[in-house]
């Protein structure tokens, strides 16, 4: 009963967004520039939503030891340690988990001997063995060290790249999976991401969008003039701005060379199919794996589209898109779904000027800002930990505490869809398929609504089909004995056999 | 009370043979104006169950539905009809009078009245794998209806069937005329009232 109230509530509140449509939503927009926690409903309005992590403090980055720190533009987040890249001075800066500054790496020495620095260093990647990966922009190569700068291998432009009219090789971001192969985004190159060998042989690219061509522009290119052929050739960009990789080697690349029209269509048009999208997981293959279960496909902003710089890999499966344009951290469960949104840029607490890495320490957001040389650390509030809580006992299929977490996180927004079809599934998986119905009403979640309603008729009907199947029986009998009957009757007295008319039955 | 009855049969076999049944109630007393009522107002109940009714999976999520709306727009479509076949039946030299074409028309909704049930009854058992035969039971409704007003235009009226679809579609048109001509109607009776109220509030200022 309570739970119908409440289901109400909720509807109403829908509805009453619903009806004063854009304007409300145009009016919490304006007002959003404070770096407030939101959410989406289902018709991609965005719903006030408490806060999910609070900003902690701030760390700056201007004077490190003796070196003063001006265009910070990497960060790498290990078990231990944290690292910041300094892409005028070249150097690479160590701190612990408590940022306290540790050491830094400066000098190099190549294989042969001799001594070497970095040239405009945009990124790196310490890998879980303590290599170093770093992408030394301005000295076109990708060179793998370690922490004493001893450097093993250096990666050059590969001599047998096809199809580019590439002069130079600008590696900008790299990341290397557990058996060694370097991973390099570089900047001009739109065929996907560089993937080499662990002994620097590049072996392909890896995450280029699979160009399709149906039927019909089959056939009309065949009566097109050569002019009109090279008109419509169609370029689709896939400049990758970012690369991470997660624990099981699926490459978390972003993309934000996306046309804002692009963006829109796909926001509106509610596609899921990941054709046009800022994130992409890819797997060994280079085929894109991300789930998209949402009512939006994970694209940041849904009013104005964002531009994504960076990801932050999650605990529980959960990652966090970085949005430069508003400085906004979108992060997103395992399946796709808005958990919460929040940040902003400007000079406030816990706002940023020029975000350009985001990393999760454990449960903590670390936001690298380029603009102010620092680094902002937000912590989740009960709200946020009861979110990432219920993740987690939900994929250890501890049903009855993520229910719980759920519960709480109903109480403190009930204008949060998803708790209530985490809750559904609950039901679901405790074969309460009543309940679960109940709770996927609240969230529209018909899918869900429907599968659960499939169980539930199939138990019905292993129960009540005899009885089903013998009633019809009866009646079909009935029925045609009765029209037989009749027949007979009338063929025995010799009468015509008439149809219709209503009046010859009586 | 039997005839009632009867009459409601001779509804159900008129979704079969609408030739004959049509031609029957026109001629031979089968129908009358009261079933015709019936049927009209079954058919207007059965919309609003089925916006109160309709199963989750099926139904729309508006929650302040109105069945005052139903029963208005409902009445005004049949009657715009009604009028608008009318006037031009009898320009079309038809056959039918103003009683028999709504007696036609009200009957041809029995089968709606009968699907638009069924749909409201399997929309509460049927899941979203199934809603291609929801959907298609909705069609079938429709097709059938309007089957049947072709079916009854042409016998009541004595057309031809090049003729019946002329006839429909300027009656659609003749319908669209009568809506705009009472929103207009509306429009400038708002005008009157608001150039009286002006006309007595300048009185009143004037004699004060």
């Amino acid at each position: 009963m309570k739970l119908k109230k409440t289901g109400l509530i909720f509807c109403l509140t829908a509805a009453l967004l619903a009806g004063s449509g854009s304007l409300q939503a145009e009016a919490y927009y304006n007002e959003s520039s404070s770096s407030s926690t939101f959410i989406y409903n289902e018709w991609g309005y965005p719903l006030e939503s408490p806060d999910a992590y609070e900003y902690s403090r701030t760390v700056d980055l201007r004077t490190v030891g003796e070196y003063s720190l001006t265009n910070v533009t990497d960060m790498c987040v290990t078990d231990e340690n944290i690292y910041i890249m300094e892409s005028t001075l070249g150097m690479i800066f160590r701190f612990d988990t408590a940022m306290n500054y540790i050491d830094c790496l400066k000098d190099f020495t190549l294989p042969d001997g001799s001594a070497t620095t970095l040239s405009k260093p945009e990124g790196m990647y310490i890998a879980p063995d303590g290599k170093v990966y770093i992408a030394d922009t301005e000295n076109f190569r990708v060179l793998v060290s370690d922490w004493e700068g001893n450097i093993s291998l250096v990666v050059v432009k590969p001599e047998n790249l096809l199809g580019t009219s590439l002069k130079n090789f600008l590696p900008i971001r790299v990341v290397a999976d557990s058996v060694g192969r370097i991973n390099v985004v570089a900047r001009n190159i739109n065929s996907g991401i560089m993937q080499f060998t662990s002994e620097g042989y590049f072996s392909g690219y890896v995450g280029a969008p699979s160009v399709s061509v149906d039927a019909l522009s089959k056939l009309l290119r065949k009566f097109y003039t050569d002019a009109q052929r090279a008109a419509t050739t169609t370029y689709v960009p896939t400049e990758y701005n970012n690369i991470k990789i997660d624990k099981n080697n699926f490459i978390w690349g972003t993309i934000s060379a996306l046309t804002a029209e692009d963006v829109i269509n796909t926001i509106v048009t509610q596609d899921l199919s990941g054709a046009v999208t800022p994130i992409k997981k890819l797997n060994m293959k280079g085929a894109d794996v991300l789930v998209r279960n949402g009512n939006y496909a994970p694209v940041g902003d849904l009013l104005t589209p964002s531009k994504i710089v960076d990801v932050g890999l999650g605990p529980n499966e959960l990652y966090s898109l970085l949005d430069s344009s508003m400085g906004r951290i979108f992060t997103y469960n395992g399946s796709g779904i808005l958990l919460y949104a929040f940040g902003g840029k400007g000079t406030a607490k816990g706002e940023s000027q020029l975000p350009v890495a985001l990393d999760y320490m454990g449960d903590n957001i670390m936001l690298l800002d380029s603009g102010l040389c620092s680094v902002l650390i937000f912590e989740p509030t009960r709200y946020g930990k009861l979110l990432i809580d219920a993740e987690r006992y939900y994929q250890e299929g501890e049903y009855d505490t993520a229910n719980e977490c759920w519960r709480q996180v109903t109480e403190l927004n009930s204008n949060f869809a998803y708790p209530y079809i985490g809750l559904g599934d609950a039901e679901y998986n405790d074969g309460n398929y009543e309940d679960a119905m109940d709770y996927y009403e609240y969230a529209n979640d018909r899918e869900s609504y429907s599968n659960a309603k499939e169980r539930i008729r199939k138990n019905e009907m292993s129960v009540g089909f005899p009885y089903i199947a013998g009633a019809l029986l009866i009646f079909v009998f009935l029925f045609v004995g009765k029209g037989i009957f009749i027949r007979v009757r009338r063929y025995v007295r010799g009468e015509r056999i008439t149809y219709g008319g209503g009046d010859d039955e009586s | 009370m039997k005839q009632l009855r009867k009459e409601l049969k001779y509804a159900l076999y008129l979704t079969v043979h609408p030739f004959k049944a049509f031609w029957d109630i026109k001629y031979e007393k089968e129908g009358s104006l009261r079933t015709a009522f019936i049927l009209l107002a079954a058919a207007i109940v059965v919309q609003i169950v089925s916006f109160l009714k309709t199963g989750y999976l099926f139904g729309s999520v508006s929650i302040n539905y109105n069945f005052i709306n139903t029963i208005v727009s409902s009445l005004f479509l049949y009657f715009s009809w009604c009028i608008a076949n009318w006037c031009l039946t009898c320009l079309s030299d038809g056959k039918g009078t103003f009683k028999d074409i709504m007696m036609f028309t009200a009957y041809s909704l029995t089968p709606y009245i009968i699907l638009e049930t069924i749909r409201i009854v399997v929309s509460n058992i049927f899941i979203l794998r199934e809603q291609t035969f929801y959907d298609m039971l909705g069609y079938l409704a429709i097709a059938w209806v309007a089957f049947l007003l072709v079916t009854g235009m042409l016998t009541t009226h004595h057309f031809t069937l090049t003729r019946t679809l002329v006839v429909l579609l300027f009656t659609i048109i003749g319908m669209i005329v009568i809506a705009l001509l009472i929103v207009m109607v509306f429009a400038m009776f708002q005008q009157v009232v608001s150039f009286i109220s002006v006309v007595i509030d300048e009185a009143v200022r004037r004699v004060s």
